[in-house]
């Protein structure tokens, strides 16, 4: 397939046309934050909306835009990386996240993107919205509290069967993600763990587990130790 | 309660899940609500899963999933109904009946609710009872209605008899009231072909009437590359709170929209036209039909497969690609973009989505041709465009206008009183201060103020914060839930105003305003939250005194500037400590 070329941040760069702006600019060595995408989603769900950037001088989500041949994009601009660090925030504040408790703490990818990110505290007040956990499935614990609404489980997964297990109930704020308590008895062990590894935050877990793995083993445990904090 | 099957209620609807809102309402109607056992039987029916009947249920105003009372009252909750009196309104409900808002009666007769905007701001104070609008009200209809219905008496009577129709108040008209010219029935007759219509579209520079005015010649060229079967559609969702218009040309002039339709289905080669029109006025369904079946002796019209699509109540469903999932039977969360509608719409088919204004609009131009359509307007918004003009003014109503009009002249036009604020476009549009001579002198256009046609204007009299903290809960309330700075970036600015109103704002509190409002416009996934913070800068911007007042006289109990090191230097001197 031929390449495109395009600009970031005033470097010239190429990609194979008909990849995302999120991947072309992972080709080349320049990382957008992402949360809701991960390699291999495909159609994006451009829920989360980390990844704006500018294309062109306007604002749009990495993920859900085609690399074209003379874009200009912003990237690492001080500009977008506040934006971007602004979304993060606004997620902490929605929900109620609690690191230090969490079973995912290490493997969590908006916990991963604060650390990432510089973040110590959030810009906007704390909600403190509490929200109902679903403890009632079998083999899966809801903690709404830490949902992000990114759409991973409802849109992406469904049991060996096909069926879908989760969905969207509610509007606006008001939303939550609902499981359907029948498929999720009888889903599978590999099915299980791909849910659980596909949700980004500690959202859907093992019930009756705690900690998966001794810290230092975590999936970004060593992932901040390039970083400048 | 009715304890007919599901299966029985629904047999006169295909076995298709994108007709799930037909099939919703239908059992709401035959039962009242929709129970687990009705979502049960209808998952089976149409063989989906539950789970995604229950998401569609949960995402609209107006489905429920529990009893909400043989008469369910929605209260209008848009700044105009309350200047209008919306709350006494409420009172004197819940004192008759004995409940509080959001709740039903014991009896399960009368269930009280709120909602937004219901399109009826030139009869506020307004409230829909089994979806028929009540207009005018006062608190003497109000009580003669529940001693009625009580009785067991009728609502549409009652609603004629406590003179609460809907009326359509036409102040001006300047070219969708004329007649026909000639006999309709040979209007295609005189369209020669699709390349025909479009370049008769593209040459009367008409522009779409929703807001965002994309030329409407453009869109259906764009759709034409696409290959077909490609479908027409007609947004007639208008959700924006003070907007009416459509209301009125959905009563008095659905031929002309059909025709419309009719004509951009022949300029696309499309043999399929739906219209999406809002839950607030299914009082219009059986007019809509009954217009509709009278033209099919219109070959025109009669080969076109039609469709009439009922909403369910949600202001998000205005955005064109959310209007396709909920005209899809799904949840009206809008999609991404691109592909566009043109190339991916309904059912992934090319599809175009005007609204009803611009199809009425559509039929004038092909009838009367593009030259007399382009003597009105300016050179970049041609022709002529309909307000819906509300709040205090002598003469609320409706008003064709040509695009171009100062501000000044459609004050004059409808009466306006001692005005201080103007609010263009609805909550999403721009806040004017009608105080400043120059900003009076400014044009409606999309040079330099577009409007998807909501003209709410407020008196001296009225507080400023009030009116924008009604419309950012507005927003709170029908933001989708989809994207982060839509759904919780509103519900940050709403509080955040509300902190400054209150009294507990600082300078930085103004400041953070204003980024956060940036944040959520430039992030936002829709037009929703793209121009929804535009309450606060462009208020900010209109008035920008008020805030400044507000930081002033906050009385806050500590003392911001308070200087440590000055405290302390006496102390500091004596014992010779240096805190640097």
């Amino acid at each position: 397939m031929s390449n495109v070329f395009f600009q970031c941040d005033g470097k010239s760069m190429q990609a194979p046309a008909n990849t995302t702006v999120v991947e072309a600019l992972k080709l080349n060595g320049e990382i957008v934050p992402t949360l809701c995408w991960s390699p291999g989603i495909e159609p994006c769900l451009g829920t989360c909306r980390v990844c704006t950037i500018k294309i062109n001088g306007k604002e749009a989500a990495a993920c859900t835009q085609t690399i074209s041949e003379n874009m200009i994009i912003e990237s690492a601009t001080d500009e977008i990386r506040d934006l971007q660090k602004a979304i993060v925030e606004l997620l902490f504040v929605e929900g109620n996240h609690y690191c230090a408790s969490c079973e995912k703490s290490g493997d969590c990818e908006l916990q991963g993107l604060a650390y990432q990110m510089g973040m110590t505290h959030s810009r906007f007040p704390y909600q403190f919205t509490p929200y109902e956990l679903d403890y009632t499935g079998v083999h899966l614990l809801l903690e709404r509290n830490r949902c992000i609404h990114c759409k991973r489980c409802t849109d992406l997964f469904v049991d060996d069967k096909q069926r879908k297990v989760f969905s969207f109930e509610g509007k606006g704020s008001d939303t939550l993600v609902q499981m359907n308590h029948k498929y999720e008895s009888e889903l599978s062990d590999h099915k299980r763990k791909e849910v659980v590894d596909l949700c980004p935050v500690g959202a859907i877990i093992f019930k009756g587990k705690g900690f998966d793995r001794p810290i230092g083993t975590r999936k970004f445990d060593h992932w901040g130790d390039k970083i400048d904090v | 309660m009715n304890k007919k099957s599901v299966s029985k209620i629904v047999r006169h609807l295909p076995r298709d899940p994108t007709r799930l809102l037909d099939y919703l309402w239908a059992i709401q109607r035959a039962k009242g609500f929709i129970s687990p056992l009705d979502i049960f039987e209808l998952a089976k029916l149409l063989k989906i899963d539950e789970s995604r009947i229950k998401e569609v249920i949960t995402f609209y105003h107006f489905f429920f999933d529990k009893p909400h009372g043989e008469f369910s009252i929605f209260l209008d909750q848009s700044i105009i109904a309350k200047h209008a009196g919306i709350d006494l309104i409420e009172k004197v409900f819940e004192e008759a009946l004995g409940v509080k808002s959001g709740q039903m009666t014991d009896d399960w007769q009368f269930g009280l609710y709120k909602t937004s905007c219901i399109g009826m701001s030139d009869q506020a104070p307004a409230a829909l009872i089994n979806m028929i609008p009540f207009v005018n009200l006062t608190t003497d209809k109000v009580l003669t209605l529940i001693t009625c219905l009580k009785r067991g008496d009728e609502l549409l009577k009652l609603q004629k008899d406590l003179d609460c129709v809907p009326q359509n108040t036409v102040h001006q008209s300047l070219v969708t009231q004329d007649q026909w010219d000639q006999d309709i029935t040979s209007l295609h007759t005189q369209i020669l072909n699709p390349q025909d219509i479009i370049q008769e579209i593209i040459s009367s520079g008409l522009r779409g009437r929703g807001g965002a005015g994309f030329p409407t010649g453009k869109k259906w060229q764009l759709c034409r590359q696409y290959p077909g079967p490609r479908v027409v559609v007609c947004n007639a969702d208008e959700g924006e709170p003070g907007t009416f218009k459509d209301r009125y040309l959905l009563t008095e002039h659905a031929t002309k929209l059909f025709y419309g339709m009719a004509i951009a289905a022949k300029a696309i080669e499309s043999q399929e036209a739906y219209l999406y029109l809002r839950a607030e006025y299914t009082y219009l369904l059986d007019h809509l039909h009954f217009v509709l079946t009278k033209l099919q002796r219109d070959p025109l019209i009669r080969q076109i497969k039609w469709r009439i699509q009922l909403g369910a109540g949600a202001y998000v469903v205005g955005e064109e690609s959310a209007l396709l999932e909920s005209l899809e039977g799904k949840r009206g969360e809008p999609r991404l973009r691109p592909p566009f509608p043109v190339e991916k719409g309904y059912l992934g088919k090319p599809t175009i989505v005007n609204n009803v204004e611009t199809f009425v609009l559509v039929s004038k131009v092909l009838e009367k041709g593009f030259e007399s359509f382009r003597k009105w307007g300016t050179d970049q918004s041609a022709g002529v465009r309909w307000l819906s003009i509300s709040g205090d003014v002598s003469k609320p109503g409706l008003y064709e206008v040509p695009w171009g009009i100062r501000l000044r002249e459609v004050l004059e036009l409808c009466g306006a009183q001692s005005p201080l604020m103007i609010q263009v476009g609805g909550p999403s549009g721009e806040c004017i201060n009608a105080t400043i001579l120059s900003e009076l002198e400014r044009k409606l256009s999309f040079e330099d103020l577009p409007t998807g046609g909501s003209f709410m204007v407020f008196s001296k009299e009225r507080d400023i914060f009030t009116i924008l903290q009604n419309f950012m809960q507005f927003f709170v309330d029908e933001s989708c839930g989809n994207c982060t700075p839509c759904r919780a970036g509103n519900v940050v600015l709403n509080n955040q105003l509300k902190k400054v109103v209150d009294g507990h704002g600082r300078p930085q509190d103004l400041m953070s305003l204003t980024q956060w409002s940036h944040v959520v416009m430039k992030t936002s996934r829709c037009g929703l939250g793209m121009s929804s913070p535009r309450v606060i800068t462009t208020s900010m911007k209109a008035f920008p005194e008020i805030y400044q007042h507000k930081i002033d006289s906050s009385k806050s109990s500590l003392i911001f500037d308070f200087d440590e090191q000055k405290a302390t230097s006496d102390y500091d001197k004596i014992f010779g400590e240096n805190h640097e």
